[in-house]
């Protein structure tokens, strides 16, 4: 890949999302994607408009991107982990998953957990 | 009617002929699967190459070759042509008749070129090519991102603009 082009998609993930993945993100998503390090977000959405695929991409993109050694996730679901995992899979080829349990009941809603590495 | 010859119509005629007008011996037929009579008569009546005919121009080139002056022949005789060079001009220059010299020692000089050039000596001068291989371009790009996003992390729309005017250039470049 052109030095350039590594750049500008290290840089912008809804660049990424766009040209390597194909999928046109929202103006939410966007926002979301290119959100500061660090920061906490809260999307308030209605069902069905990409909450995952935003996630997904986030972390893809920080896995095979930027090279992003762990990333964690948590949901109350097992299922919402599993398709986020698949969406994640399918985004990031190379990314390897384990899902683990955890003791730690009052930190998570139904002690799962995806670990991305 | 004479019969047909089998190495005539061999596929590979063109190389056993090569190599019959190269000197080699009819036991070359084993390699083509063919009798050696029957190349021994493609040589003679086809080609019309007499295998004393053959064996004496081989050897005649051999001793040709042998007979070519060696690159330090050659260097002693460019030397000892500079040598009379300057004798000739000195004797022409007293006898008023320096443009004959020259014109004969220009044609000692040119045979010894062509000596030189049938030796092999005189090659044009062999070209280097270097290559540098540049294989620190992916670290360079990392690095550059890394500064990038710290630089600008607060200003997406920078991030994003600057990441626009990177993907032009790259599509200016293979364009």
């Amino acid at each position: 890949m052109n030095t350039h082009r590594e750049i500008a998609y290290r840089i912008d993930p809804a660049l990424w999302m766009r040209e390597v993945l194909g999928i046109a993100p929202r103006p939410w998503q966007e926002k979301f994607l290119c959100a500061p390090r660090g920061a906490s977000m809260l999307a308030l959405t209605a069902r069905q408009v990409g909450k995952t695929t935003a996630a997904a991409v986030g972390m893809a993109h920080s896995a095979s991107a930027l090279g992003q050694e762990q990333t964690c996730a948590a949901h109350p679901r097992m299922s919402a982990l599993h398709s986020l995992a698949g969406l994640i899979r399918a985004y990031s080829e190379n990314t390897l998953f384990q899902f683990l349990e955890t003791n730690h009941e009052s930190e998570l809603f139904d002690r799962q957990i995806l670990f991305l590495r | 009617m004479s019969r047909n010859c089998c190495t005539c119509q061999h596929l590979k005629r063109p190389e056993i002929d090569r190599r019959l007008a190269g000197g080699e011996p009819v036991a070359l037929a084993r390699d083509y699967d063919l009798n050696p009579s029957s190349l021994h008569r493609h040589r003679t009546n086809c080609l019309k190459l007499a295998s004393s005919k053959i064996k004496k121009d081989a050897v005649r080139g051999s001793a040709a070759i042998e007979l070519l002056p060696s690159k330090e022949t050659l260097s002693s005789a460019y030397l000892e042509l500079r040598a009379r060079i300057d004798q000739v001009v000195e004797q022409a220059q007293e006898q008023r008749s320096l443009n004959v010299a020259i014109s004969g020692l220009n044609s000692i000089r040119q045979t010894l070129d062509s000596l030189a050039r049938l030796a092999g000596h005189l090659q044009p001068a062999s070209t280097q090519v270097n290559v540098a291989v540049q294989n620190n371009v992916n670290v360079g790009a990392v690095q550059i991102a890394e500064r990038l996003i710290q630089a600008f992390d607060h200003e997406p729309e920078t991030k994003a603009r600057i990441a626009r005017v990177l993907l032009e250039d790259d599509h200016e470049h293979t364009s």
